[in-house]
C-alpha cells in the first residue's frame, strides 16, 4: 500500500515539468545558501510568490528544491570563506574551514555533499516511513524536553574551547549574555537595547556570525597578508575517499537520526541539530582532540545532521499541522495558500499529494546530490583567486549579507563591531565558536527553563522527573565531566610541548 | 601573553558587574517567578568567576606565551587597524554615498591594504565585484541596497 | 488700499499656485513601497503580496513589498511613520502597533499615521484538547474560578495579542490563568496538542486543521458572529461572556500626506481589495477579511486600544 502510493509520487514527480522546476529549485536553492545572508528560510519565502501560478505538486516540488539545496549550500561558503551562507552550517565552519586552510577544501567539499545526501535521503526515507510514530515522540517534548536539549548542546562549549578551557568558558559566557540583549521572552522587557529597537530582538543572529567569523578574517587576513598565495593546487575529488567514507559512516548513520528527530521537534532547527550532532561525533571519537582543527568527521557530523533535519523537520509539519522549523513554517503557509491544510486531514484526504511530497523531497535530494559533486570543481575554484581579490570579495559578500538579512544599516553596524571583537579575540586566543553555540542555545535554554517553571508553577522537580528531560540533563553532565577531563589534559600537554620548545613570536 | 590575559580578565569583570548592575534594576515579575533578571546575572556571574581565573592565572605568571605579539610598531598591525578605521567610515557613509560607491572605494583602498599595486586591475575589479554583487541582490533578489544621492 | 489690495493678489496668487501645485502633480509617477514590518513568508508578508499584487494595475505602478523587520514590529512601523509624506511610501500596520506603545517600547501610536484602510481582522478562539473535561466556555470558567492560576494558557508571546486576548477572558470572566508564553502560535498549539498545557487562545486559523482531524476542540470565539469555517462553534457573547477581541491589519501612510495622493492610493488598494484574484487568495489562506474605511478604522482602533492599554495594565505590561 505505502510502496504503491510512492510509486504513484514518484511518477508524478518525474513528470518532466515537475522535475525541471524541482532541479530549478535545487540549483536555485545552492546558490541561495551559499551566498552569506541569504537563509534557507529566505529563499523560500522569496520564490513563493512564484509558486501560486504552478499546479500544486510542482510549485511545492520546487519549494522543497530550494529548502533541501539551501541547507547544504551553506557549507560551501561556511568551508570555503569561513562564512556559514546558512545558520544551519555554522556548525560546519569548526572544521571546514581549518580543511581549507590545511589544503583540502576538495576533501572538506566532497565529504559536505555526500554527508548532506545521506543525511538528507535518510531523513526523507524515514519521514516517508515513520511519520506517525516520530511525531507522537516528538509530541511528548515541552519545555523541560527544550531545556534538556539546550543543556546537553552547550555542553559542548568547554570541548570546542580551543587551547584554553577558561578562556572558552568566558566566550560561551559572553555569547549567552549576547544572547540575552533584546526583549525578554517571557516577559517581553527590554534588556540591554540601549535603547534601540534594532536590538529588541536581540543581535540578528546572521549579521553577528559573519562579523565574528568572516570580518575578522578579513582583517585578519589584511594584517598578516598570507605569503603562500592562494592554495593553486587544491585536489579536486567527487567523492569522499574510502578511507574517509569509513572513518566517518558510523558519525554520519548517527547524525542523521539526531538530524531527523530534532528537525521532528518543533522549536528546535538545523542549526541546532547540526551542534547536538558535532557535539555527539566529537564526544564520541577516539581522537576528539582533532576537532575544531580540521577533523574531516566533524564536517560530515555537522552536514549529515542538518540535511537531514530537512526531512525530521517536515514530519510535524505534514502530519501534525505544526512547522518543526523556520522553513517548514514558510512552507506550511505555502500550502495553505494552494488550498492544502497539512496536519492529521491531509494524510486521509490528500493522501497521494503527500506521497508526491515525500517523493519530491527524496527527489530534491538526489538531485541536490548531482548537483552538488557537479558544482565542486566550480566552487574550489573561488579559493584560487589571489587572496588579496579574495579578501576584498569577501568583504563585500559579508556586508551584503548582514544587511540583506533585514534590510538594515543598522545589522551592519553590528556586523563590523562584532567583526572587530572576533578579530581581537582571534588574536588573543579567545575561541569564536562558543559564542556561535551559546547564541543559537542560550535564548532555547532560557525561555525553556523560564516556561517550564511556568508550568509546572514554580516546581523546580519538573525538570528532573520527566524521562526525556532527566535523561538529557544527566547526558549533558557526563559530556560536561568528560570533556574538562580531556581538555585538560590536553592543555598540559600543550604547556608541556611548549615549555620544551617555546615558539617565538613572529 | 601576559598584558592580554591580564586586560580580557578585567573586561570581563567590569562587563559583569555592570550587567549585574542593570539586571538588578529590571522589573521583578511575581507571576513569572523567574524574572527577566535571572538568566543575566547567572551568566554573568559565570563570566565574572572565569575572568577572576584568568586574571588570577596571568598574574601568577601561568599564560600561556603569546604566539602574535600586539607591536604597535608592526607594519601589518597598522594595515589592520587602518582597515578598522575605515570599515567604520564606510558604514557611516553607506546611507549617503550609497553602496555602489562606498564600496568601489573600499574595495580599492583593501586591495591597495593587501599590497596589489595594479591600479587598472583594481579599479576595474572594484567596480565589476560591487556592480555584480549589486545587480544579483537589487535586481534578482529584490533586496534593494542603499543606493544614496543616486537613487 | 494699493498695499492691501497687493496683498490679497499675493495670496490669491500663492493659493492658486500651491493648489494647481497639489493637483496638476500627477501621482503616482513612480513605484510605491509597501513596508511590512514582519518577515517574508509571515502571514502579514502573505497579504501584503497578494494585495500588493492586484492593487497594481489599478494604481498603474509597480508596487514593491519591503520587509522591514525587527523590533517585534517597532522597526517597521517606525520606518513606514518616518517615511517621506509623498505617498510613495505605505505601511501595513498590524495589531502591534496599540501594544508596544503602553509597554513604553515605541514612542509614537497609530494616531501619529494618516490611516487608509482596515484590511482584515482574525479573532481570538479559546481551544482545548478534544478529550479536555471542559465542555464549554462555562465549565472552563467554573473551573478556573475554583482553581485560580492553576489553568495553563499558551500563547503566542510576552504582550502578544493572544496574550491580550487571554488577558481580557481573565478580567470579564472575573477568573484567574496562568499565562504561558511560547515563540510564536504554532509552538503553543503543539504543546496543547501533546497535552503539556490546557488551553490556547490563538485565532482559528492557527488551530483549525488539528480542530478539523478531531485533535483539538474549540471552545467559543471572541468576535461578533460565528465563524463560517466552524458554524457549531458558538460567540463567547452567545456563551453569556462579553468578549470581543481580534487582531487587525491595516494600511497606513505618514502623517499629513495630501488628500488627493490619500485618495489615489485609497481607491487602489480597495479596487485590489475587492478584485477576485485577492478574495479568492485571501479565502484559500482563510484570512479573515474586514475592511473598514480610514474614519471607520480610525473608530475600531480608538476603541481597541483603550482595551489593549486596560488589559495590558491588568496583566502588568503597560507601564
Amino acid at each position: 500500500m505505502e510502496l504503491d502510493l510512492l510509486l504513484k509520487g514518484f511518477g508524478v514527480v518525474f513528470q518532466p515539468s515537475c522535475f525541471g522546476l524541482i532541479l530549478l529549485g535545487t540549483v536555485s536553492g545552492v546558490l541561495i545558501g551559499a551566498l552569506p545572508g541569504l537563509t534557507a528560510t529566505m529563499g523560500v519565502a522569496l520564490l513563493i510568490p512564484f509558486t501560486f501560478g504552478l499546479p500544486v505538486h510542482q510549485g511545492v516540488g520546487m519549494l522543497l528544491g530550494i529548502f533541501c539545496g539551501a541547507i547544504y549550500g551553506g557549507s560551501i561558503s561556511a568551508i570555503l570563506i569561513r562564512t556559514p551562507g546558512t545558520p544551519a552550517a555554522a556548525a560546519t565552519v569548526l572544521d571546514g574551514y581549518p580543511l581549507n586552510q590545511k589544503g583540502e577544501a576538495g576533501r572538506a567539499l566532497s565529504m559536505s555533499i555526500f554527508a548532506s545526501f545521506v543525511g538528507g535521503f535518510s531523513g526523507a526515507l524515514i519521514m516517508t516511513f515513520a511519520s506517525p510514530q516520530i511525531s507522537r515522540v516528538a509530541l511528548q517534548f515541552s519545555a523541560p524536553e527544550y531545556f534538556g536539549l539546550a543543556i546537553f548542546g552547550l555542553s559542548i562549549i568547554i570541548s570546542i574551547s580551543g587551547n584554553s578551557i577558561v578562556k572558552g568558558i568566558i566566550a560561551g559566557f559572553f555569547g549567552m549574555l549576547i544572547s540575552t540583549i533584546g526583549l525578554d521572552p517571557m516577559a517581553g522587557y527590554p534588556r540591554f537595547t540601549f535603547g534601540f529597537m534594532d536590538l529588541f530582538e536581540g543581535p540578528a543572529f546572521i549579521p553577528t556570525l559573519i562579523g565574528l567569523f568572516a570580518l575578522s578574517e578579513v582583517f585578519k587576513g589584511v594584517e598578516v597578508l598570507y605569503k603562500q598565495e592562494a592554495v593553486k593546487a587544491v585536489k579536486q575529488q567527487l567523492l569522499p575517499s574510502w578511507t574517509d567514507i569509513r572513518k566517518a559512516w558510523l558519525t554520519i548513520v548517527k547524525s542523521t537520526f539526531i538530524g531527523t528527530f530534532i528537525g521532528a521537534v518543533p522549536g528546535a532547527g538545523s542549526d541546532i541539530s547540526a551542534f547536538v550532532a558535532y557535539g555527539e561525533a566529537k564526544r564520541s571519537s577516539k581522537h576528539p582532540e582533532t576537532f575544531g582543527k580540521g577533523e574531516i568527521t566533524g564536517v560530515a557530523a555537522a552536514e549529515a545532521a542538518n540535511n537531514a533535519c530537512t526531512g525530521g523537520a517536515m514530519i510535524p509539519m505534514l502530519s501534525l499541522g505544526v512547522p518543526g522549523d523556520a522553513v517548514t513554517a514558510v512552507l506550511l503557509g505555502a500550502l495553505v495558500i494552494q488550498g492544502l491544510q497539512p496536519g492529521p486531514l491531509l494524510f486521509k484526504d490528500h493522501i497521494d499529494m503527500v506521497y508526491s511530497i515525500f517523493a519530491g523531497m527524496m527527489t530534491a535530494n538526489l538531485l541536490m546530490f548531482l548537483v552538488g559533486i557537479f558544482g565542486i570543481r566550480f566552487f574550489v575554484r573561488i579559493i584560487s583567486i589571489e587572496r588579496s581579490l579574495l579578501i576584498p570579495i569577501i568583504f563585500l559578500l559579508s556586508i551584503v549579507g548582514a544587511y540583506s538579512m533585514r534590510n538594515s544599516l543598522f545589522d551592519v553596524g553590528l556586523a563590523v563591531v562584532f567583526g572587530i571583537i572576533g578579530y581581537f579575540m582571534q588574536r588573543y586566543d579567545f575561541p569564536a565558536s562558543p559564542i556561535l553555540l551559546s547564541l543559537i542555545l542560550g535564548p532555547l535554554a532560557e525561555s525553556s527553563l523560564r516556561r517550564a517553571l511556568i508550568v509546572s508553577h514554580g516546581d523546580f522537580t519538573i525538570l528532573f522527573t520527566r524521562p526525556i528531560s532527566l535523561a538529557l540533563i544527566l547526558l549533558a553532565i557526563a559530556s560536561l565531566i568528560t570533556a574538562t577531563i580531556m581538555q585538560l589534559k590536553l592543555e598540559k600537554r600543550m604547556l608541556a610541548e611548549n615549555a620544551q620548545q617555546p615558539r617565538s613570536g613572529s | 601573553m601576559k598584558k592580554p590575559d591580564i586586560f580580557a580578565g578585567i573586561l570581563g569583570l567590569l562587563i559583569a558587574v555592570y550587567v549585574i548592575y542593570s539586571a538588578y534594576h529590571f522589573p521583578e515579575d511575581k507571576v513569572l517567578l523567574l524574572g527577566p533578571s535571572f538568566f543575566p546575572t547567572c551568566l554573568a556571574g559565570g563570566l565574572g568567576i572565569f575572568s577572576l581565573l584568568l586574571l588570577a592565572g596571568a598574574l601568577r605568571g601561568k599564560s600561556r606565551p603569546c604566539t602574535d605579539p600586539f607591536n604597535i610598531k608592526d607594519p601589518g598591525v597598522h594595515r589592520a587597524i587602518i582597515s578598522l578605521l575605515a570599515v567604520i567610515l564606510y558604514c557611516v557613509l553607506l546611507n549617503s554615498l550609497g553602496f555602489i560607491i562606498t564600496s568601489a572605494v573600499y574595495l580599492f583602498g583593501l586591495m591597495y591594504l593587501l599590497q596589489r599595486r595594479d591600479y587598472l586591475k583594481m579599479a576595474a575589479v572594484s567596480v565589476a565585484v560591487t556592480l555584480l554583487i549589486y545587480g544579483i541582490f537589487n535586481r534578482l533578489l529584490d533586496i534593494s541596497l542603499p543606493a544614496g544621492f543616486l537613487g | 488700499m494699493k498695499k492691501t489690495f497687493a496683498l490679497l493678489l499675493i495670496c490669491l496668487f500663492v493659493i492658486v499656485v500651491a493648489g494647481c501645485g497639489g493637483q496638476a502633480e500627477k501621482f503616482p509617477t513612480k513605484p510605491v513601497t509597501l513596508v511590512v514590518p514582519w518577515a517574508a513568508g509571515g502571514g502579514t508578508d502573505a497579504i501584503a503580496r497578494g494585495l500588493g499584487k492586484a492593487a497594481e494595475k489599478p494604481l498603474g505602478q509597480t508596487i514593491t513589498v519591503n520587509n522591514v523587520t525587527g523590533g517585534g514590529g517597532a522597526v517597521g512601523h517606525g520606518a513606514g511613520l518616518n517615511a517621506k509624506n509623498d505617498g510613495y511610501t505605505v505601511t501595513m500596520i498590524t495589531f502591534e502597533l496599540l501594544s508596544l506603545p503602553p509597554q513604553k517600547l515605541i514612542p509614537f501610536t497609530y494616531k501619529d499615521y494618516d490611516l487608509l484602510m482596515r484590511l482584515n481582522t482574525d479573532p481570538a478562539a479559546l481551544t482545548v484538547k478534544a478529550d479536555s473535561p471542559f465542555k464549554t466556555v462555562k465549565d472552563f470558567v467554573e473551573y478556573a474560578k475554583t482553581n485560580p492560576g492553576k489553568v495553563n494558557v499558551g500563547n503566542s508571546g510576552p504582550a502578544s495579542v493572544w496574550h491580550l486576548a487571554a488577558g481580557l477572558l481573565e478580567e470579564k470572566a472575573g477568573i484567574k490563568l496562568n499565562h504561558v508564553p511560547f515563540n510564536g502560535a504554532a509552538p503553543a498549539v503543539t504543546d496543547l496538542v501533546g497535552g503539556h498545557i490546557q488551553a490556547v487562545t490563538v485565532s482559528p486559523a492557527e488551530v483549525q486543521s488539528q480542530v478539523k482531524a478531531g485533535q483539538l476542540k474549540m471552545l467559543a470565539i471572541m468576535s461578533d458572529k460565528r465563524d463560517p469555517n466552524f458554524p457549531d462553534v458558538p460567540t463567547f457573547k452567545e456563551a453569556g461572556y462579553d468578549i470581543t477581541f481580534a487582531t487587525w491589519r491595516g494600511l497606513a501612510v505618514p502623517k499629513n500626506t495630501p488628500e488627493n495622493v490619500k485618495k489615489v492610493l485609497a481607491d487602489a488598494f480597495k479596487q485590489g481589495y475587492d478584485s477576485p484574484e485577492f478574495q479568492e487568495f485571501a479565502k484559500k489562506a482563510s484570512l479573515g477579511l474586514a475592511y473598514a474605511s480610514a474614519a471607520d478604522f480610525k473608530t475600531f482602533l480608538d476603541k481597541t486600544a483603550a482595551d489593549t492599554e486596560a488589559v495590558m495594565k491588568k496583566l502588568n505590561l503597560a507601564k
